[in-house]
Order: C-alpha cells, then sequence, then structure tokens
C-alpha cells in the first residue's frame, strides 16, 4: 500500500522526515519498505485553456489556440487527438524544461509558428497508474474548474514522498489514510506521553436534520453474516467528471478517475477504510436483503462475468434477485451509469469471515473484499455513509434523503488482562502505571481492578485485532518496544538434545560419501514431466503431479534422483567441468495408497578420479570403482547384499545390475546408457531401507597373534562364468583358515582355449592357534581344487 | 729395511690423497698385508740385538695401530660420501605439486544445516525433520489459520489433493510434535518447504526452514529473545545483535519479525542492508492460546515460544552468497567454496 507522505502531513501535524517517520512505523510493526520520492521533472509548465483546434489539411495535426494568460494566446501545433475546445491543459512554454531533459524552442510546421507544446502525463514525469486510460494516451485533459494560468506543480501535487507499507492482515486498522495517520498520532501520544486522540483525525461532517426517509427497506436477512447495513437514496444527481479538487485528492490516493460517483466511494474507501456501493436506484425494485446466495443462484458482477454462486457467498438482494456480491463486488445491471439520475448508496459492515469465504470461494478479491475480510471499524460505517453524502451532494448535486439502516453491532466488549499473564508470558516485570501508559498511548479505554490486578480493556472499534488477553499484552510490548524487554536464558532440568535417526543417518552417509572424494549437491524437487519422461521415469499413475504448478518445468515432484543429478552434471560439463563424482541425499516421492515420500541416495560418477598428473596415470572412474564405494559402505553397515544383472532404461543395458539384500530391492548401478552420457556411473539406494538392514554398531574381535600365510593361484574356468560363483565355490570348501579371497587378476587369450579365462585369486589363510605350515595350506589348495573341478570344472593352473 | 719415521710420513702422504675404496685396499696390502711394510718390519726384529729388540717391537706396534685406524677412519670416511652421492642422485624437485585426488565437499545448505543442528542440541533441543507432504489440518488449520483466512495469502500454496499441500513451512511439526510429546518440550525440525513463488535472486519456490518450539511453564518472550540472542552469536560472531519488531503469523501472539545486525557493516547500514543495518531472518514469537488449545495443552499452565528461520536466508548472510538460485545449480565451483 502507497501512502502519499504530503496528505498525511495534511490530515495531522507532525515534524517527521518521510524516513524517519518509516523507521518509526517499521518499528511499530507496519513495515515500511520503502520510500519513493516523486520529484518535479519538468520546469515553466502551466495550464492554458485550448481557444480553438482546427485540422491542418494534408497533415495529421492540429493547430491549437491556447489562452495562456488573462490577455495572451499563443499557437502550438500538436500530433494529440483528444484535445478539443475549452479543455484545461498543461501547456509547456517556449524554454520549458519537461520529463526527459528535453528544452522547448520555437517551431516552424510549414508557415506556422508553435510556440510551446501541450504537455502528456509522460512528458510531465506523472506516475501513469494514477491516472485515467484516457489522460494516459494523450494530452492531459484537466479537470474544467482547474484553475487556469497556474504553475503546473501548484495546482497538481506533483513532488511527493510515497511510503510502500508491506501490511499483515491483522493490521485491517491501517489499510487507510485515516488508519496510517492514527498510528502517526500514536507516535506522537507516545512522544508526548499523552493519551492519543483520534477523534481529531475523522471527518467532521454534519447533515441537515429532518431528510425525508429513503423509501425503501433494507433488512439483513442472515444475521450472522452482516451487523449493520445503511441505504440511502440521493435523487437526481449529475455524474458527470469529478471537480477539480477532488481529483487533486484522488491523484494523492493514486486512484483512477471515472466520474463522480464512482471516485467517491472509491475516495471513503483509501482515505477512511469503508468500501461502499453505489446503486442505480430507478433498477432495484422492493428493498435491499442481505442474505446467502441460494445453490445455483446467478448474478452478472460489473466486470460482466456471470458467476454462479453457492450458500459460501453472501448477497444484496432485492425483491428480483441478487443485485451485488456484498462486500466484494456490485451486479452489473444495478450499475451506475452515465444516464443513473437517482443513486442508492450502501455502507456496511459485513462480517470477515463470511467475506473471506465468499470471494475466495470465487476466486475474486476486490478492494472492498480485502478490507472487509479483515474487519472495518463498524462505528466509522454510519458515518462514512454521511461523508460520502456530502460529497455528492458537492459534486452531483442532488436530493438527498435519510438513510433506512438495519443495526445488529454488539456492544463493545471488554477483554480481560491479567498483570500477573503480561509479566509471566513476556517474562519481565512490568508495572500497572507502565501498562496504563501503554494503553493511553493507544487510546484504549479500560478499567482497572485493583483487587483482582486485571484490566478490562475497551479498544476503539477500528482495533479488530484485540480481542484475547495475548492482544493486549502484544500491545504492551509493541508501544513499550519489542528490544526493551530483557532476555533471559530459559530456565529448565538440564536434558541432552538428540537427532532423529534419519538424520543421523544421512550425516553418516555423507561424510562417508564425502572420504570418497564425492560432492553433495541439492537439486529441485519440483520437476517437468519433460524431463522426467526423457529418461523414462514418467509414470502417470505413480507420479505426483501438482494440481496448481507455479510453471510446467516444476508441475511434478521427482520420483527419483536421476533427472535432476543429471541435470546438475550436464550444467558442469557444459562449463567444462568434467571430471567429478557428485552426490545426493533427498526425498523422492510417489503414489502408492495416498502420496509417500522418502529419502533415496544417488551417486553420478564422469571422468578421471584421478587427474592428468606427471607423476602416474591418471584413473578413470569405472563402474568397478562406484561398485567399490557400495561394497564398502555395505560392510561399513554390516549389510549383506548381492548384485544381480538387471536393465534399465537410462543404463547400459549390459552393465547394470540391481542391489538386492535378501530378497528385497535396495538400490541398482550401471553404466550410464551411453545415447544419454559417455562413460559415466549412476547408482540409487533406498535409504530407509538401507538403514533398516544396517548395523552401526562396532564391537571389538580378537585378531590372530600368529602371522598369516598368503597363497596365489590361478583357476581356469569357462568364459561366461559369473566369478562371484567362482569365489563362492573356494568358501565353500569351509576352511576356517581362510580369511580373505582376493581377486587380482583376469586373463583371456593366447595361450588360454577360445572359451576360457583364468582367475588370480590371493588366499591368506591365518590359524588362531599356531603358524600355519607350508603342507597345511598345501592341503588347503587341494580341497580348494577339488571344490573347484567338481563345482565349476575349474582347473587349478600350476607353472 | 731400516725403521724410520719416514714410512709412517709416506704413508700419511699416500692416504691424503685417496679417492676410492679400492685404492684404500691397495694401500692397506701395501702397508697390512701378509708380505706388506708392517709384517716386513717385525721380520726384522730377530735379526736385532736381542737388548733392542722391545723396544724396536714396541714401534712397530705402534706403527701398526697408527696405520690400521687411519685406514679405518679413511674407509668410514670414503663409505659415506659414496652413500651420499648415491642418494644425491635421487634428488627430486620439493616445489613440484602434489599428487592429488578428488576431493569431496558438503553441500553449503547442508553445512548450514549441521550447523544449526549443533548449536540448538548443545541447548538441549531435539532436532526434527517432518514430511514434505502436509496435510492441511498441520500446515493451516491446527496453526491457527483457517480455510479463506487472509493470512493464507501470505503463503502460496501449491497442492496435491483437496487438503493435501507441500508444506509452506515448518510450523506443522510444531502441532506434530505437541501431538506426540508432553511439555517440556524444547525442539527444532529442519526441513524442505515450498511456496508459490517466481524464482528470482532473493526468492525461490523451495527452500529450508528451521523451526523451534520451546514449552514448558512459564517459558516467556524474554526466553525467546535469550535463545535466538545467543543462538545468532553462534552462529554469526560473538558481535552480532538481535532486533525484534512486531509482526503478524496467526500461530504466535505477540508475534515478531526478528533480524540481526548487517554482519556486512555491523549496523552502520551500507547496501547489503539496504541502509538499516539489520538483515531480516524470520518470524517468531509467543505459541498463540488456539495453538496449544488445538494440541490439548492448556495455555494457562503452559506457555512456549516458536521461530521459523530460512536457512537459504542464513547461508546468504554467514557466508556473503548474493544470489538464492546457486544452491539449487550445484556448479561444482560454488560447492567447492564451503
Ligand atoms: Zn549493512
Amino acid at each position: 500500500m502507497l501512502v502519499s507522505y504530503r496528505l498525511l502531513k495534511e490530515l495531522i501535524d507532525f515534524s517527521y522526515s518521510p524516513n524517519e517517520l518509516a523507521t518509526k512505523f517499521t518499528h511499530l510493526g507496519l513495515e515500511v519498505e520503502h520510500v519513493e520520492h516523486v520529484e518535479k521533472k519538468f520546469d515553466k509548465v502551466i495550464t492554458a485553456k485550448v481557444l480553438d483546434v482546427t485540422s491542418i489539411s494534408g497533415t495529421k495535426l492540429f493547430k491549437v489556440n491556447l489562452l495562456v494568460s488573462e490577455n495572451e494566446t499563443k499557437t502550438v501545433i500538436t500530433a494529440a487527438t483528444n484535445v478539443k475546445k475549452e479543455d484545461i491543459v498543461p501547456y509547456a512554454m517556449v524554454g520549458a524544461k519537461i520529463s526527459d531533459g528535453r528544452v522547448i524552442v520555437e517551431k516552424y510546421f510549414g508557415d506556422i509558428l508553435s510556440q510551446g507544446m501541450l504537455c502528456s502525463y509522460n512528458e510531465l514525469g506523472l506516475e501513469s497508474e494514477f491516472l485515467s486510460n484516457q489522460e494516459k494516451n494523450g494530452i492531459l485533459i484537466l479537470p474544467e474548474d482547474t484553475p487556469l494560468f497556474k504553475n503546473f506543480e501548484s495546482v497538481f501535487p506533483v513532488e511527493d514522498f510515497y511510503l510502500e507499507f508491506s501490511l499483515l492482515p491483522d493490521r485491517a486498522d491501517a489499510f487507510s489514510v485515516l488508519g496510517i495517520a492514527r498510528w502517526v498520532e500514536i507516535i506522537l501520544a507516545k512522544e508526548e506521553g499523552r493519551k492519543a486522540n483520534f477523534e481529531k483525525l475523522q471527518p467532521k461532517v454534519q447533515l441537515e436534520e429532518n431528510l425525508p426517509n429513503t423509501p425503501f427497506e433494507v433488512k439483513i436477512a442472515d444475521t450472522d453474516c452482516a451487523k449493520f447495513y445503511s441505504g440511502r437514496l440521493i435523487k437526481n444527481v449529475k455524474i458527470k467528471n469529478s471537480s477539480y479538487n477532488l481529483r487533486t485528492e484522488l491523484y494523492k490516493l493514486g486512484v483512477h478517475p471515472i466520474n463522480n460517483i464512482v471516485d467517491i466511494t472509491n475516495y471513503v474507501l483509501k482515505m477512511y477504510g469503508q468500501p461502499l456501493h453505489a446503486f442505480d436506484f430507478d433498477k432495484l425494485k422492493g428493498g435491499i436483503f442481505v442474505r446467502r446466495a441460494k445453490t445455483g443462484e446467478t448474478i452478472k458482477t460489473l466486470d460482466g462475468v456471470e458467476r454462479v454462486l453457492s450458500e459460501k457467498n453472501l448477497l444484496i438482494a432485492d425483491s428480483a434477485g441478487a443485485v451485488a456480491l456484498a462486500g466484494v463486488m456490485g451486479g452489473e445491471y444495478t450499475e451506475v451509469t452515465n444516464e443513473t439520475q437517482n443513486v442508492f448508496l450502501e455502507s456496511a459492515y459485513f462480517v470477515p469471515s463470511v467475506i473471506a469465504v465468499s470471494s475466495r470461494s470465487l476466486g475474486l478479491i476486490t478492494d472492498a473484499s480485502s478490507l472487509f475480510e479483515k474487519g472495518v471499524d463498524p462505528d466509522f460505517t454510519p458515518h462514512a455513509s454521511n461523508v460520502a453524502s456530502k460529497m455528492i451532494l458537492e459534486e452531483a448535486g442532488g436530493i438527498l434523503f435519510k438513510d433506512s439502516v438495519d443495526d445488529l453491532r454488539d456492544p463493545k466488549k471488554g477483554v480481560n488482562l491479567r498483570v500477573s499473564k503480561a509479566v509471566s508470558l513476556l517474562g519481565d516485570e512490568i508495572k500497572v502505571e507502565e501498562i496504563k501508559k501503554y494503553f493511553d498511548i493507544e487510546g484504549f479505554d479500560y478499567v482497572f481492578d485493583e483487587a483482582k490486578n486485571t484490566f478490562t480493556v475497551y479498544a476503539p472499534t477500528f482495533r479488530q485485532d484485540i480481542s484475547i488477553e495475548e492482544d493486549l499484552i502484544e500491545e504492551i510490548a509493541r508501544i513499550k518496544g519489542y528490544n526493551e524487554f530483557k532476555e533471559t536464558p530459559i530456565v529448565s532440568n538440564l536434558k541432552s538434545g538428540s537427532i532423529e535417526k534419519i538424520q543421523e543417518f544421512n550425516s553418516f552417509l555423507r561424510n562417508f560419501l564425502l572420504a570418497y572424494g564425492l560432492n553433495e549437491v541439492i537439486t529441485s524437487t519440483l520437476v517437468s514431466s519433460a524431463m522426467l519422461s526423457k529418461y523414462k521415469l514418467f509414470n502417470e499413475e505413480k507420479t505426483v503431479k501438482i494440481l496448481n504448478p507455479l510453471t510446467e518445468d516444476m508441475a511434478y515432484l521427482r520420483p527419483s534422483l536421476l533427472a535432476t543429478l543429471l541435470e546438475v552434471a550436464t550444467r558442469n560439463i557444459n562449463v567444462n567441468i568434467k571430471d567429478f563424482g557428485i552426490f545426493e541425499i533427498g526425498k523422492v516421492f510417489y503414489r502408492e495408497n495416498g502420496f509417500k515420500e522418502k529419502f533415496n541416495l544417488s551417486i553420478f560418477l564422469i571422468g578421471d578420479y584421478i587427474l592428468k598428473n606427471p607423476y602416474k596415470k591418471t584413473l578413470p572412474y569405472d563402474f568397478f570403482y562406484l561398485k567399490g564405494i557400495l561394497e564398502d559402505l555395505f560392510d561399513e553397515l554390516k549389510i549383506p547384499m548381492f548384485f544381480e544383472k538387471q536393465s534399465y532404461p537410462y543404463l547400459h543395458p549390459y552393465r547394470s545390475a540391481v542391489i538386492k539384500v535378501k530378497d528385497e530391492l535396495i538400490g541398482f548401478l550401471g553404466e550410464m546408457h551411453p545415447n544419454i552420457f559417455d562413460k559415466a556411473y549412476y547408482c540409487e539406494l533406498d535409504i530407509e531401507k538401507l538403514l533398516n538392514n544396517s548395523s552401526l554398531e562396532k564391537k571389538f574381535t580378537q585378531f590372530s597373534i600368529y602371522p598369516s600365510v598368503k597363497r596365489d593361484i590361478a583357476i581356469l574356468v569357462d568364459k561366461d562364468i559369473e566369478e562371484i560363483k567362482v569365489r563362492d565355490v573356494i568358501r565353500s570348501a569351509s576352511i576356517n583358515e581362510l580369511k580373505n579371497i582376493v581377486l587380482f587378476d583376469i586373463y583371456e587369450g593366447d595361450p588360454l582355449p577360445k572359451d576360457k579365462k583364468s582367475l588370480a585369486y590371493s588366499l591368506e589363510f591365518v590359524s588362531n592357534e599356531r603358524t600355519l605350515t607350508s603342507e597345511e595350506v598345501d592341503n588347503y589348495i587341494l580341497k580348494i581344487e577339488k571344490s573347484l573341478i567338481d563345482k565349476v570344472n575349474g582347473i587349478l593352473r600350476r607353472q | 729395511m731400516e725403521f724410520n719415521e719416514d714410512i709412517e710420513k709416506q704413508f700419511f702422504e699416500k692416504i691424503k690423497n685417496i679417492k676410492d675404496l679400492s685404492e684404500l685396499k691397495k694401500i692397506e696390502i701395501e702397508y697390512l698385508g701378509k708380505k706388506g711394510i708392517v709384517q716386513e718390519l717385525y721380520k726384522k726384529i730377530k735379526d736385532l740385538p736381542e737388548e733392542k729388540r722391545k723396544e724396536f717391537g714396541e714401534k712397530v706396534n705402534n706403527l701398526r695401530n697408527i696405520i690400521e685406524s687411519s685406514i679405518e677412519s679413511t674407509k668410514a670416511q670414503l663409505e659415506s660420501s659414496l652413500a651420499d652421492l648415491k642418494l644425491s642422485s635421487e634428488k627430486i624437485d620439493v616445489t613440484l605439486p602434489g599428487l592429488h585426488f578428488q576431493r569431496g565437499s558438503i553441500h553449503v545448505l547442508t553445512k548450514v544445516i549441521e550447523e544449526v543442528k549443533s548449536i540448538f542440541v548443545s541447548m538441549g533441543f531435539d532436532v526434527f525433520s517432518g514430511p514434505d507432504i502436509e496435510d492441511d489440518y498441520y500446515n493451516f488449520e491446527a496453526l491457527n489459520i483457517p480455510e479463506h483466512h487472509p493470512a493464507r495469502d501470505m503463503q502460496d500454496t501449491f497442492y496435491l489433493a483437496q487438503k493435501i499441500l507441500l508444506r509452506t513451512q515448518t510450523s506443522p511439526m510444531q502441532i506434530r510434535i505437541m501431538k506426540k510429546l508432553k511439555p517440556p518440550i524444547r525442539m527444532i525440525a529442519i526441513g524442505r518447504c515450498y511456496r508459490r513463488d517466481a524464482l528470482d535472486s532473493s526468492h525461490s519456490p523451495q527452500f529450508h526452514q528451521v523451526e523451534g518450539l520451546v514449552v514448558d511453564k512459564g517459558i516467556s518472550f524474554a526466553n525467546l529473545k535469550a535463545t535466538l540472542s545467543e543462538f545468532s552469536k553462534k552462529m554469526f560472531g560473538e558481535n552480532t545483535r538481535i532486533r525484534f519488531t512486531p509482526s503478524y503469523f496467526p500461530f504466535v501472539e505477540p508475534g515478531s519479525e526478528t533480524s540481526i545486525s548487517c554482519v556486512i557493516c555491523g549496523g552502520k547500514g551500507c547496501p547489503v542492508c539496504k541502509y538499516t543495518g539489520f538483515l531480516e531472518m524470520g518470524g517468531s514469537g509467543m505459541v498463540h492460546p488456539n495453538v496449544l488449545r488445538n494440541v490439548g495443552i492448556d495455555p494457562d499452565e503452559f506457555q512456549g515460544f516458536a521461530f521459523g528461520w530460512g536457512i537459504e536466508r542464513i547461508a546468504m548472510v554467514k557466508y556473503g552468497i548474493p544470489d538464492i538460485r546457486y544452491f539449487y545449480q550445484n556448479d561444482l565451483r560454488f560447492l567447492k567454496q564451503f
């Protein structure tokens, strides 16, 4: 919300600079995000009257004769088409400067001398949002009662500061200039040590007594939806543009001018925070009823949309049906138009939650609804009708009637505050006298019960944020200043903090992978279907879709870490970083009897892990490097797992495997499919399964005090046999002393038969009881050899 | 051959210029060998008169000792200089670069999260995370934000289904924990949150938050201030000051926006803090009595405070990271800096 500093100063006398004021507001909880200084960017521009306009034949130009002072005329050539006789316009005289820095000079068009320029809003450097469309598109046409021959800046409030407030929904009282001015009064009251006086800020309007009654019944039918309704007839009004005076005020409020009646309702809304609505009285039939809509009832609102309603919506209805969406938007049929002669002016207090539900159920949030849903000042509502009525008489003439009213407002209720609760909640000593002072500063009325040490507080009706004890405690803190309270550490039984298991486990995994030189990444959980489809990860039934995505590329929750990890890889490769290992520990999502989420771990490797150097060979990441990490990890977690050949759409069909624990799938790994990435390696594991199967418990195991004996053996087996089977056979010889089996060579080719390969193992034997003799080890080897012959048709190669 | 002083002189003359072990060996044989000079002298003893034999014998013994020890020490000298010669041939250039394996890194957000955790654990807080997919009840309803409440506009929400959404804040963990545990409660919850905000340098539709909640008898605003003040000092340095300004979050009352003194200018005002001297970190306040009632805690018996700060915000302030997008881009040149 933007508030004009100039307007505030007109309303209340204070001496703070715009920036000082902004700081004070922020400390009170009315955050000023920004102070904008609007400067005058022109010079020597005056208001002048158009005498006549003639088109110059053969061109698209017009010759305009202007009255620029009581007895002086000037001629100006313009291309603008919106200027006509009698218009009052800003005229930049010869020698004038306009906002883009240009200086106006005399200039001939054919044989006509142009002595200056007519200005548009743009050329004056004015904010376009404050102007009507008509004005934006051409020369700025000023109201017909604008004072003539004056410097433009003296008739139009050009130079100003605008405070940009970022107000929160509980500050219902501050969404108007009056509301902000009341907080200036609180600032002043605090400074001067007195009670705030909001009375002086209220517009003073006294309507004539003995007005004729509005010949129309108004009735709040659903009494839980509205607490006050006033409807008033104003006959024989003249709908036209607003006067110069009102236009000037609208400009300061940032309101687009439309016509005098609409402008007045907008003025009251922005200035005093009370939304009003004006109907064309002649289109209303039989009376006004405030009631809930019936399901299926329709109304065409004045934005031209035909809306189907439900019981969530509150209506202003006449005897024929809906005429307005109460508190949200008027109906098109009863709208005030240029032909309107008789106006019916509504000022009402609707119950905030009712308007919130009504406007949100239609997705229609307007200036009016956003004020009503926060809560307008019910004490001001009747008065707002008077204020607007008086302005209508001034701007549009007419005959005023006394309003018809249905008043269901509750009497003011007090809120209790126990001093002890304030002390306890704030954790600081605070005296009764001090509390009284703060309540005075905010203009609250109160009664203090000495015996009970309790206040009963009556906040002004515009303070709809005060409804419970804690609200009052917040006010004490607000006025005293949040930073004036002491800091006291928590006093409690000593206890240590703990971290939930999954987080501890994730930290373990991170540190484990860090030791392998991998880099942790954190990627988006929001992905596009295109991105998932690219890797065949998209599954209409299982992928979690966001119903209201911000953009299509963030419309789904990722079912796997693959896509976003590959995106990170691509990003880095594109900036010529080509050797790296990255991993992510993050959530994936899927649908399976509802929405599910779980943590996965993914690793991606590409390029070399030992880079080009003068000492050794470079060493590239490969399938077995990745597998080695996983084997180490499972070993550390004491999880017995195995790998089985398995293909995945995004992996190399002959270089990928599934990882299983017993019969449970726990993850997979493989070389990326060469169509996606060349020589890159990926794995993804289910962290919860990992955690559930793991044991990080450590316990000392006795090791032998005797030296071990190592023997290397080479075994000739069929080429197609999986190596794991050979190892299993060696293990199956059940030799307790065999502590370690290390495969150190695989050989195929000459002089071996074509269908054979040789596997070389280093076997380590150790006994807990004695040093093993060479004969004993020979016997073990024989035993192993027998198993190999029997089970895999293996032959021990002897040199 | 006469025994004379010249033998010794000659020997020292010869051994002085010895360069290698083989030359030394020759000299050793020449003097100490079976047919060497010393042996020849011994042979002469028998030709000498009785009374001179003893004196002559002692002289030869003496000479032999001198020669032996001299050869011994020369040998040692030669050997050591030879060894040095061999080692010097193995000389390396110690200024050459070392051999590097790829070194890993932990994401800066994780680092910040770990640091936040460890500070709060040291203050006795338990650490939770909670689900990203939340129920409307936990994310809004139980937090005193009923449907259609204007405060919902402050957090534009992603929905997955009717009443099922991506959490817009970690605050639902307040409800989950209070439903599970009885006071005294002292916890933080850290996790990813989502809002329908367009991505720019300071907004991201996904971000991380740390939520804090303390509920016990007599927990006060003064406790909240002390806790966040202590946390800020540990996180950003001993000189950090904390500022509270009134604000509105429906689940706390009184509610507060919390800022820390600008880490760049120390509070004097600079472009980073937009000349305010302070950097906004997040919301905080005293748990609203309605929230306590919603989880069956009597607000007249127990009081609590809560806060929610942005992890990305903490990281940006602590490490001077100018743009929130860096966190999710994962450029290795970024990752490896932390
Ligand atoms: Zn600063």
